[in-house]
């Protein structure tokens, strides 16, 4: 963090306490507030079409593949760090299970145990230029994801793979589409299930445990935690960690649902994931940050993003409404906080 | 009694005074008039009236908390007050200063008034010239060179041989000056002064005190606040006592003695204190740590041997630059870097210290750093030498059987001398008290939010920490309560050597008392403490021994308890310094 940074997040913070943590209510009531009106706005848009369950359907499941890889995130930019190269790992990690499990014969489980592996290495990756070499996140993460964009054309030899059109294992296919299809009630996908498991887990831990308080603490003041002797380097290495495998699980579980893997799709989720984190109040100078905030800023910007492409509006508009958005949600947000002055 | 009919005079004489805003602010007096500021539920200035007037100095004294910072802040139109004028000549700055016209006429004020704070807020990464020059470039194209005038308030300053150092690079003090000149380049004629030498060293202070008297005798506002009230009582012309956001008394004349505000300042705490009994301990014989041809990586200081003996208040002493920061600083773990503070351990070109020498613990021999950097293939020096004292701490632990050891405590709390690298700005009052418990209170990995809250409550009331509630936001407490949840936070661990520089900066008379006391009751089962202080009321009120480091050598030991009053100490200190 740099002079300027300590006294623009002074300012901010010289503030009651209490105030602030009710403008934060304040701000997630907006939040929730936003996405009813958003939805009843689409609903009669659309003639109630939006709220058809097969269409909820879809919704969800983009907030959960949404929603898994910004819980991650948000462990990253609470810590004070940022991730810019998840998006492109959660394809490098698809595309490898794809390419060892239907290409080299692997056993799918090893694939899967190996990918996720090379992921968690991958956040160390990250983690040991942050906190090592002290080179500043954006620009270690930024490197990295072009690197990991590199290995996932090499390793896919720029080509699409399905398991299904393969001669893979009929039961290991089941056992992988079983990860993350539609058989529950109601037709609802498994992802929605994963993702509400992780919330529950992400929330206790980030809200009441020593892990998230820690991770608040030195995302305030990284030079105060290393005096209070907070293990400031293992949590860093840890939030990025947590990110990787977030977002490869995130990735992973779409892989199985649509059932084929593509190059390059990676990056269409790193900007709605960032989104979602920073609409649910998270800081990118670190120390701040929530569980449902972020799953609300998932649910807002899967509600567009549906909401949109059943008007069929084009995907210009849905970009410019994402764009909106949020840089209304952070200009909401300084507002909120400078009135409590 | 006779020294309740005096307060009331002096309340009396403050109420006069108010009257009087009008006339005095024709003068070009700087005048509050029932100036209020709430934060939330918390009342920071309760309606306040005091006047200033050309040509004095104006001490304002107050406990913690008092809102004198807050008075400062709308004097120069950092914040802005719900309600009241405040006036300065002829002009009025602030009306009920809600309306449009508020914020701009605030703006003006900011340009008129300066505050030359304890951290000074400047441009760091600009050279002095630069910052003198900032804001008043004259073209957009070309950088000018300073002018004439400028230069001449560079040689007045002193600085005309750092006008082309980075801001950065040079001393706090110099920093100060040079924020000193800015303010009377853009032709200021209210100066406050908001705790600016606790950071200071003696002279710096004293040389900071000149160039106060000397913007007084120039016809401009002084306004100094400071919780030493032996500075007030020798520089100040009068001092205004605030309490609970209103001005409680002024003593001018006679009545100004450190006495008379020292007991205006506990009645006022509603804490009746006597003077501290002294309980030092006596000298032990068992040192909680002890080294041994202890160096700094570079130099610092050099074949350093010393111990800090269980039960006992170790304080360290010596000017900038004479090594004593960095020894307490390597003794901890820590060293100084670029920028602040930085771990030894982390990571390639550290700037920091540590050093080669001996550790010991309990008498015992714990590690030879030369032996241990032999033992693992020739690590670096320093590292070494901060393990061995990490090792040493908890090995003392372990060996007591405590429960500290089995908790996995290094045993070594350190408190550097600055805040804003102590306090997690973005957590509440509670939160920074146990910042450091976490291992503690949550074993099974959750935070019971009860205990947390709980222990924080006890620490809290423990240190007197003045906070609305344990919940409020750190930064919504003063300064010197901020201070006091830093100590707090570190005490609360229970190390075996607790490391403090500057413990008591910025806390006011009472709560200090309490602090030296705590620290007593603290080593009192057998641990140690090792003070950096510059203050020589801090050495002679709570340091049983100290060490006087002199170019990064101990130059001498004074046993406290064979000097009779503070002169005395501080002579003796001088003294072993100049040697
Ligand atoms: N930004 C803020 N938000 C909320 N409360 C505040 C804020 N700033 C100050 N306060 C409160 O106002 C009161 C006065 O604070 P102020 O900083 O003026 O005290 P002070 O007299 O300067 O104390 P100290 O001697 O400790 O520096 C305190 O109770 C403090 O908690
Ligand atoms: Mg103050």
């Amino acid at each position: 963090m740099t002079a300027e940074d300590m006294t623009a997040e002074n300012t901010f913070t010289t503030t009651l306490g209490r105030v602030v943590r009710k403008l934060g209510l304040l701000r997630l009531g907006g939040l929730v507030g936003a996405i009813l009106i958003l939805g009843f706005i689409f609903a009669v848009w659309s003639d109630w079409l939006f709220l058809k369950g097969a269409n909820l359907l879809v919704l969800l499941r983009y907030m959960s593949t949404l929603g898994m890889a910004a819980l991650g995130l948000t462990v990253i930019l609470v810590v004070g760090e940022i991730d810019l190269s998840f998006a492109n790992l959660a394809t490098f990690t698809s595309m490898f299970t794809a390419v060892s499990w239907i290409i080299w014969g692997w056993p799918v489980w090893l694939s899967l145990i190996v990918s996720l592996a090379i992921s968690a290495g991958w956040g160390l990756f990250n983690a040991f230029f942050v906190a090592i070499v002290k080179v500043p996140s954006f620009i270690a993460t930024l490197g990295s994801s072009t690197l990991i964009l590199g290995f996932t054309l090499f390793v896919s030899n720029s080509k699409t793979y399905s398991p299904r059109e393969t001669n893979v294992d009929s039961g290991e296919l089941a056992f992988f589409r079983g990860l993350s299809n539609q058989d529950l009630p109601g037709a609802l996908e498994m992802q929605v299930i994963w993702l509400i498991g992780f919330s529950v887990i992400f929330g206790i831990f980030m809200s009441r445990g020593v892990f998230g308080f820690r991770l608040r603490a030195i995302g305030g003041n990284e030079q105060a935690a290393t005096l209070a002797k907070l293990p400031v380097r293992r949590y860093k290495a840890l939030a990025f960690v947590i990110g990787a495998l977030m977002a490869s699980v995130s990735g992973l579980l779409d892989f199985a649902f649509i059932g084929s893997v593509q190059p390059n799709p990676g990056q269409s989720l790193l900007f709605p994931v960032f989104a979602a984190v920073i609409i649910g109040g998270a800081s990118l100078t670190g120390g701040r940050g929530t569980v449902f905030g972020t799953l609300m800023g998932a649910l807002l910007l899967a509600v567009i993003s549906n909401g949109l492409a059943l008007m069929a509006t084009g995907p210009f508009v849905r970009q410019m409404f994402l764009g909106t958005v949020t840089i209304g949600a952070v200009v909401l947000d300084q507002l909120s906080r400078r009135r409590g002055r | 009694m006779t020294h309740a009919s005096a307060d009331s005079l002096q309340s009396a004489a403050a109420a006069a005074e108010a009257v009087n805003a009008d006339a005095a602010a024709a003068s070009g007096a700087v005048v509050l008039k029932n100036v209020c500021k709430r934060y939330g539920d918390t009342v920071a200035l309760d309606g306040l009236s005091l006047l200033a007037f050309p040509g004095e100095i104006l001490g304002i004294a107050g406990p913690n908390g008092s809102g004198k910072s807050t008075m400062a802040k709308i004097l120069a139109g950092e914040v802005v007050a719900d309600s009241g004028e405040v006036k300065f000549g002829a002009s009025e700055l602030a009306k009920n200063s809600e309306g449009a016209g508020g914020a701009e006429e605030a703006a003006d004020a900011a340009r008129r008034v300066a505050i030359v704070h304890q951290e000074p807020q400047l441009f760091p990464n600009m050279t002095v010239a630069e910052n003198l020059i900032v804001g008043r470039e004259r073209s957009l194209v070309m950088i000018r060179r300073i002018d004439e005038i400028e230069s001449d308030l560079l040689v007045e300053m002193g600085l005309e041989q750092s006008a082309n150092t980075t801001l950065s690079d040079l001393p706090l003090a110099a920093q100060q000056r040079t924020e000193i000149a800015r303010s009377l380049a853009q032709n200021a004629r209210v100066f406050l002064f908001d705790e600016p030498n606790s950071a200071l060293t003696d002279e710096e202070s004293e040389d900071l005190f000149r160039r106060m008297h000397s913007l007084a005798d120039a016809g401009r506002v002084v306004i100094l606040v400071s919780h030493r009230l032996h500075e007030l009582v020798e520089h100040a012309n009068r001092v205004a006592m605030l309490i609970d956001g209103r001005c409680k008394a002024i003593f001018s004349g006679e009545d100004l003695t450190e006495d008379r505000l020292a007991r205006e300042l506990v009645v006022g705490a509603a804490q009746s204190i006597g003077p501290g009994e002294d309980v030092r301990g006596e000298e032990s014989e068992r040192a909680v740590l002890e080294v041994d041809g202890w160096t700094h990586r570079e130099g610092r200081f050099s074949d350093v041997s010393m111990k800090i003996g269980e039960g006992e208040i170790l304080a360290l002493t010596g000017m900038e630059g004479s090594g004593a920061r960095e020894l307490a600083q390597s003794l901890a773990g820590y060293a100084a870097a670029e920028g602040g503070i930085e771990m030894l351990e982390s990571s390639g070109d550290t700037d920091g210290g540590g050093g080669a020498g001996v550790v010991r613990s309990a008498g015992e021999e714990v590690a030879d750093v030369e032996d241990m950097a032999e033992e693992e293939g020739r690590p670096p020096m320093w590292k070494v030498g901060l393990r061995a004292i990490r090792d040493a701490a908890a090995d003392a632990l372990a060996k007591r059987d405590d429960s500290r050891a089995r908790l996995g405590r290094e045993g070594v709390a350190f408190v550097g001398a600055d805040r804003a690298h102590n306090l997690f700005q973005n957590l509440s009052v509670g939160e920074n008290l146990v910042a450091r418990l976490t291992g503690e209170l949550g074993r099974s990995g959750i935070l019971p939010p009860k205990a947390m809250k709980e222990r924080a409550g006890q620490l809290a009331k423990d240190f007197m920490v003045k906070a609305g509630s344990v919940d409020d936001n750190i930064m919504a407490l003063s300064g010197g309560n901020q201070q006091k949840v830093v100590i707090a936070a570190a005490m609360a661990t229970r190390p075996r050597v607790l490391i403090l520089e500057e413990p008591t900066r910025g806390v006011d008379v009472p709560s200090k008392r309490e602090i030296y006391r705590l620290l007593r009751q603290f080593v009192s089962t057998g641990e140690g403490a090792l003070l950096y202080c510059t203050e020589d009321s801090e050495i002679f009120e709570v340091a049983d021994r100290t060490l006087v480091v002199a170019k990064g050598r101990i130059a001498g030991e004074l046993n406290i308890g064979d000097y009779e009053d503070i002169e005395a100490c501080a002579t003796a200190r001088a003294r072993l310094e100049a040697a």
